[in-house]
């Protein structure tokens, strides 16, 4: 792999749907950053979800500290790369795994002063893309990554599916990993009536909530293993539609491991109804995440076993796979339109937009 | 949040809108196997590290 002189290999970090991931040393700092490879010539099908992709990210990578920064976009003689801050720490999905034994201990995979120190960094990284006109679309453990702090800040990463909007935040195609798939995005009528993004990103920060506390989907599409078929949709939409997130069947015992205050907002965000759902903002402003201490029944040390069901989210997928992404269009989106964007210097708070395009090639 | 959005369109800002063409323009590029008569072996990069939003939008 090559990414010009300034760029040394170091090890293959991931494969994903478009292109693998390797770290490399940037020999002009001696920084280890993450690069990701895609190969020339790219697919035209592909060419607007990865000029979105490496706009996005660009855009917000050095706003916020939960955001992966990026740093170069990169083209060589074989491949786009898009130069990013390297995440130490792993996925959360694998950190989330190894508590196994803290869970069979407190019923919890993380305690939920834990989940609430993430969740909150989480989402003021959803807050910040939302305030900006972004969203994600493809929230979930796997795109949640944590650097190497003790204890680690999250970063969210992948905006291979996220979007911007311009004056509504309507859109129109079924995306995302279904298990994290909000009932809207299922739901076959989205096609004529659009989804808010918004929405949908809250529905997957109460999924991954969850899973970071139980290890387990609420709704799982375990007849139909395959994420990307519409049999797989439908078994995990009928669920969310019949079912309270805490009456369905595996989560029934799990679900009293959890305070009130959290279940308080879990009810909140799993609402069908998306015009009834909390909002980022709203959820910021919730007791949950603004309590140090909580009524949590498991305080009370006793030792309990979790429900062998709910774990297998996190032990018959592997981390690399938890919650597999899928793509099923239905309709191209209605708002083509990039949201107006302008910049300034948030050090000085004067006005730069000063660009620069080095070792361009001869054209 | 509007109206911040409102009051610096995109189009007024020649500079960020050059940067994201240039982007664009290397995205397209990258759907073509590179051609040895018009393209070196060195690489085309562009630096990402300016594009911040204003910190009072944080």
């Amino acid at each position: 792999m090559y990414v010009g002189e300034n760029y040394e290999q170091v090890k293959h970090l991931g494969k994903g749907g478009t292109g693998d991931t390797w770290a490399f040393i940037d020999k002009r700092s001696g920084e280890q950053v993450a690069i990701k490879f895609l190969k020339r010539p790219l697919p035209k099908v592909l060419l607007e979800n990865i000029k979105r992709e490496f706009l996005i990210q660009a855009e917000l990578g050095f706003g916020h500290e939960n955001v992966i920064k990026a740093y170069e976009a990169v083209l060589t003689p074989t491949h786009l790369c898009l130069v990013m801050e390297y995440a130490r720490g792993g996925s959360l999905t694998a950190y989330v795994a190894d508590k196994w034994k803290e869970a069979q201990q407190r019923g919890l995979f993380l305690s939920e002063d834990e989940a609430r120190f993430f969740f909150k960094q989480f989402l003021s990284a959803v807050n910040y893309c939302h305030h900006h006109r972004v969203v994600h679309r493809d929230l979930k453990l796997d795109n949640t990554l944590l650097d190497a702090a003790t204890p680690p800040a999250i970063k969210i990463c992948d905006f291979g599916f996220a979007k911007t909007w311009s004056e509504e935040a309507n859109m129109y195609t079924q995306i995302g990993t279904p298990v994290y798939m909000s009932p809207e995005l299922m739901n076959q009528a989205t096609k004529e009536k659009g989804y808010d993004g918004r929405s949908v990103d809250v529905w997957a920060s109460g999924i991954l909530l969850l899973v970071m506390l139980l290890g387990s989907f609420p709704f799982d599409h375990t007849e139909h293993p395959d994420p990307n078929t519409s049999e797989a949709h439908l078994e995990v939409w009928l669920q969310q539609v019949s079912k309270r997130w805490s009456e369905v069947p595996h989560m029934a015992e799990a679900v009293k491991k959890l305070s009130p205050e959290i279940k308080d907002l879990l009810n909140r965000i799993f609402v069908i109804d998306a015009s009834k759902r909390v909002t980022v903002q709203q959820i910021k402003r919730w007791v949950f995440l603004n309590s140090n201490s909580h009524s949590n029944s498991n305080s009370t040390g006793v030792r309990r076993s979790i429900c062998p069901t709910l774990t297998r989210a996190l032990l018959v997928r592997s981390p690399g796979t938890l919650g597999t992404t899928s793509r099923c269009r239905m309709a191209t989106s209605r708002s083509g339109t990039r949201s107006r964007r302008s910049r300034r210097s948030w050090t000085s708070g004067t006005r730069r937009t000063r660009w620069r395009i080095t070792r361009p090639w001869r054209r | 949040m509007d109206k911040w959005y409102k009051e610096n369109p995109l189009e007024d800002n020649k500079a960020v809108a050059e940067m994201n063409a240039e982007i664009e323009r290397m995205v397209e590029q990258s759907t073509k196997a590179c051609d040895p008569e018009t393209e070196t072996d060195d690489c085309w990069v562009i630096d990402l590290r300016d594009k911040n939003f204003p910190s009072e939008l944080l």
